[in-house]
């Protein structure tokens, strides 16, 4: 089940009225069944992989737990990692790494079979598996740890795996954040709802509007990079900044309103990614589950287990990019954009001190508005970058694209009207510019979705201090309230796209 | 519990009402400007329709409309109490209102390409509405009883006709009733809801559009094709005016590479004479009172068909078979497929299947005595022996006989046919 879709619309309520209407002893048993029933949608047979999941990771953590001796709690941590990524392994890397060893093998003259497993019919991607191993993995290592204490109730663990907000997308929920709220009783807050609804509105309007509206635009410059040129690229590439964030970004929001309305609070996932000013702050803004999971899960263990902490740090990075490219996808694609991040991050600190002197030595006040804008604008265009490794179909299509715009003569980019002629090749507008109406600003998604897309982000500059756009409305007179959704509701209805793609972090 | 079970209850309410104030604008605006015609017909064809039905005529482009479409939306829309209508193929069209018992009453459905499965669709459109006509003028085409290679390309409604014959003549056939969840999905969908938006606002300037045109003895001056109030068509005048060695060559055309329909004919197809008959039977019992007409092919068309004998010999079964069949149900006949049995000339004819406005009564004079003709008539005396007396054409009216002759160059435009001199059906 997608949350954009009329389904969900009808099947939220339901679950609301009914868990909110029920004796408290069947709160939980209801939402973990509605959860399985939210993922059963998509793939009946799969709810089986998560209960299989969920059973080895709590069995495994109740041995860490009551084990007495380390070396059966290693043993037991191991088990269960390694349970766990296997199936991550088999369903979502097999192929990847069987092609590619077979690949190097026939190029050192060795002749192997290949062996494949059939994804398209037999065994499809499982939705969200990414996302509910590493919940689960992080569980275990917390026990393991002893950061929290094991979850007595199998119910409760099974909920906070499955629970169905994040379930397939994520936030990456931590044990030690979400395990304590099932064991106080939630109670109606009508603030809390009436928050929640307006995050969900948000979120869809964010999913509905740009990133649908987006993909509208940029699916062929990605499907045919070959047909366009440097400047269309560009442009592409930027839309698809706004299509990735506004898709996950929307996601992470109607899965955090969604939890809010049912009285839970999931983490945050976006901090308004694109108003960083550095690599570094970018990933302390993009998807924050994720990142942290990495900080908490690779890079500390690494640099914490490593005499040479310098030396750790440049390796940890590397490693946790290439992990976080892998985790992405199951393609050299995914890799080079994490590869790519972590050149970024690690040229960032090798170049820290340097940067600073060479301030000083210019006299640039970097406390200035024009520089911090010039630094947004900068990683702005370091994070496109890397998309287009993202969004690319392989790698020769990525390079296709990196060395048509890298080998455009500068001066071109000078020109106002090649621009103006990209914008309407790439079908941002409807036609050519002599025949632009009134009218085109509805017909084309590209007027619309840019002042869509303005909109969205002038809203955001208003979180501040850690409060989320619901929250910053809620504060706010009724009028103002109703002015809010009122207009999200209108935008999504006129320039929505409802025939539209699921979440594209489903296939992660 | 109950008390959060009522508050989160008003909240979901509340939310339903305010999704439900947005449905109402969908359904409204999908319902009212229905940019893909489901709940009013497509802008063109309503345009048309609301314009015949107000009273006007209507100039437009040739094929840039669904002629079917006009119908059910005529046939929505128009009053209960019709008189007389006409159910036939582009040769029909010429049928006006002036061959009415009762003017003011009166709707030609003729359209291009039309079969007899498009007659049993019409038909079915005015019997589910409770619309049928006191009576109904068939016009009947040569090739309507042969299970040709042409249907293939029919434009008739299938699912109509299906219907039609399945329901009503107890015939078994596959359709599928419409879909109306596709309506439905049409109604509420905000994507169609988007669509219609943009519709609605949409540059209209460049497009074509139907154009009232007040209907005066100017409107035959037309430079495009014209609809009447009483749904028959006025060709354009560049048209109507082709020089007659270009009509005879028309007709050579047709009757040289394919007749339309009626090309392969072996025989009378007998399921499809036995669907004829059977919803005769219907009209008959429903109250309707019918009359077929045979308008004439161009002499050449029929002359060549006469040579052409052998590729389509049941041709001329077609004739008999009608006449017969209205002798037995009590039907009135008009015309003949000859044209020495009308005395048409070349000069009476569009192209070789058309006949002009201003001719179609020769079909209705003599009809006495193409009845008395007819019922003497066997395919061997209508093909082989063209001197039989029997085959000289009738003998028309004095006073339409004396009547001139179309000239080109002193009458450009066409009169509407003399009422006066008409039998009224």
């Amino acid at each position: 089940m997608v949350f954009n879709t009329l389904q969900y619309l009808c099947f939220f309520p339901v679950v609301l009225i009914l868990y909110f209407g029920m004796p408290k002893v069947f709160k939980k048993p209801w939402l973990l069944c509605v959860s399985y029933y939210f993922y059963m949608c998509w793939e009946p047979a799969y709810a089986l992989l998560i209960l299989f999941s969920t059973i080895t990771t709590y069995l495994c953590s109740y041995i860490i737990d009551i084990s007495k001796t380390p070396k059966y709690r290693k043993v037991s941590l191991i088990l269960n990692i390694l349970v766990n990524l296997s199936i991550l392994f088999f369903f979502k890397y097999f192929n990847f790494f069987s092609i590619t060893a077979h690949s190097v093998l026939a190029g050192m003259g060795i002749d192997v079979s290949l062996i494949t497993i059939d994804t398209a019919n037999t065994f499809i991607l499982p939705v969200g598996i990414s996302f509910y191993t590493f919940q689960s993995l992080g569980y275990s290592i917390d026990v393991y740890r002893n950061t929290i204490p094991h979850e007595k109730s199998f119910i409760n663990y099974a909920l906070f795996v499955s629970f169905f907000p994040q379930l397939v997308a994520g936030p990456i929920e931590r044990a030690s954040n979400f395990l304590p709220q099932l064991k106080t009783p939630t109670y109606f807050d009508k603030t809390r709802v009436s928050q929640g609804f307006k995050l969900m509105l948000w979120g869809f309007f964010q999913k509905v509007v740009v990133a649908e509206g987006a993909e509208r635009i940029l699916a062929d410059v990605f499907a045919h990079p070959e047909k366009y040129n440097g400047h269309e690229l560009i442009l592409g590439t930027v839309l698809f900044a706004f299509r990735i964030y506004g898709d996950f970004a929307g996601y992470s929001n109607i899965a955090i309103g969604s939890a809010n309305v049912l009285g839970f609070n999931l983490m945050r996932n976006f901090n308004h990614p694109y108003f960083a000013t550095s690599i570094s702050d970018f990933w302390s803004r993009w998807h924050i589950s994720l990142s942290s999971w990495f900080q908490d899960y690779i890079f500390l263990p690494v640099v914490w287990n490593s005499k040479n902490k310098k030396i750790a740090t440049y390796f940890a990075v590397l490693l946790v990019f290439l992990v976080s490219g892998f985790w992405h996808g199951a393609a050299w694609t995914f890799v080079v954009w994490g590869l790519i991040h972590a050149m970024f991050r690690i040229t960032a600190m090798l170049t820290k001190k340097p940067r600073k002197k060479l301030y000083k030595l210019c006299r640039i006040n970097i406390k200035l508005p024009i520089f911090t804008i010039f630094k947004i604008l900068f990683t702005f265009s370091l994070v496109c970058f890397t998309f287009i490794f993202f969004r690319a179909e392989n790698i020769e299509e990525a390079l296709l694209i990196v060395k048509t715009i890298f080998t455009t003569p500068i001066s071109r980019y000078f020109s106002s009207e090649i621009w103006l002629d990209a914008l309407v090749n790439i079908k941002f507008f409807p036609s050519s510019l002599e025949t632009l109406s009134l009218n085109s600003f509805y017909v084309n998604s590209g007027l619309s979705l840019t002042v869509c897309i303005i909109f969205m982000l002038v809203l955001e500059m208003f979180e501040t201090k850690g409060r989320t756009i619901d929250k910053v409305v809620q504060t706010k007179i009724f009028p103002v309230r109703w002015l809010f959704c009122i207009v999200l509701l209108t935008a999504i209805l006129l320039f929505g796209v409802y025939d539209a793609s699921s979440f594209m972090y489903f296939q992660f | 519990m109950l008390k959060n079970f009522t508050a989160v209850l008003s909240i979901v309410l509340k939310g339903i009402a305010i999704a439900a104030a947005f449905l109402v604008v969908i359904v409204f605006v999908n319902f009212n400007v229905d940019k893909y015609g489901h709940f009013q017909g497509l802008a063109f064809e309503r345009t048309l329709v609301d314009e015949l039905l107000g009273g006007n005529a209507v100039e437009y482009d040739e094929n840039t409309f669904n002629e079917r479409q006009i119908v059910k939306l005529y046939i929505q829309d128009m009053p209960d109490d019709l008189n007389t209508a006409v159910l036939g193929s582009s040769r029909s069209l010429q049928l006006t209102k002036e061959y009415s018992a009762d003017e003011t009453s009166f709707f030609n459905f003729g359209v291009s390409g039309g079969d007899l499965f498009d007659i049993l669709g019409m038909y079915y459109l005015l019997f589910e509405a409770d619309k049928l006509p006191e009576n109904l003028i068939l016009v009947l085409d040569g090739g309507m009883l042969h299970d040709s290679p042409d249907l293939a390309k029919s434009r008739a409604d299938k699912e109509l006709y299906n219907e039609f014959l399945s329901v009503e003549l107890g015939i078994q056939k596959e359709y599928e009733k419409p879909d109306y969840s596709t309506l439905i999905e049409s109604l509420i969908s905000p994507s169609v809801f988007q669509e219609n938006i943009e519709y609605y606002f949409r540059d209209t300037s460049l497009e074509t559009k139907p154009v009232a045109v007040p209907f005066t003895e100017n409107s035959y001056e037309n430079e495009r094709s014209l609809r009447l109030p009483d749904g028959s068509q006025v060709y354009p005048i560049d048209f109507r005016k082709t020089p007659q060695d270009d009509v005879d060559f028309m007709a050579l055309e047709m009757i040289t590479y394919s007749f339309y329909l009626v090309e392969g004919m072996q025989e009378i197809d007998p399921d499809m004479s036995n669907i004829f008959e059977l919803f005769l039977d219907h009209a008959e019992k429903n109250g309707v009172e019918i009359t077929f007409v045979l308008p004439s092919y161009h002499p050449v068309v029929y002359n060549g068909a006469l040579d052409g004998y052998d590729r389509f010999p049941a041709f001329f079964d077609v004739e008999p078979y009608l006449k017969t069949l209205a002798k037995e149900k009590g039907i009135n006949i008009f015309g003949s497929y000859d044209p020495l049995v009308t005395g048409t000339v070349p000069e009476d004819f569009y192209d070789g299947l058309h006949m002009k406005r201003e001719s179609m009564y020769k079909i209705f004079s003599g009809f006495e005595d193409s009845w008395m003709y007819n019922e003497m008539a066997t395919k061997d005396t209508l093909v082989k022996d063209r001197n039989n007396p029997l085959y000289e054409p009738v003998t028309l009216p004095k006073q339409l006989d004396e009547r001139p002759g179309p000239d080109m160059d002193e009458t450009p435009v066409i009169s509407p046919p003399d009422t006066a001199r008409v039998p009224k059906i």
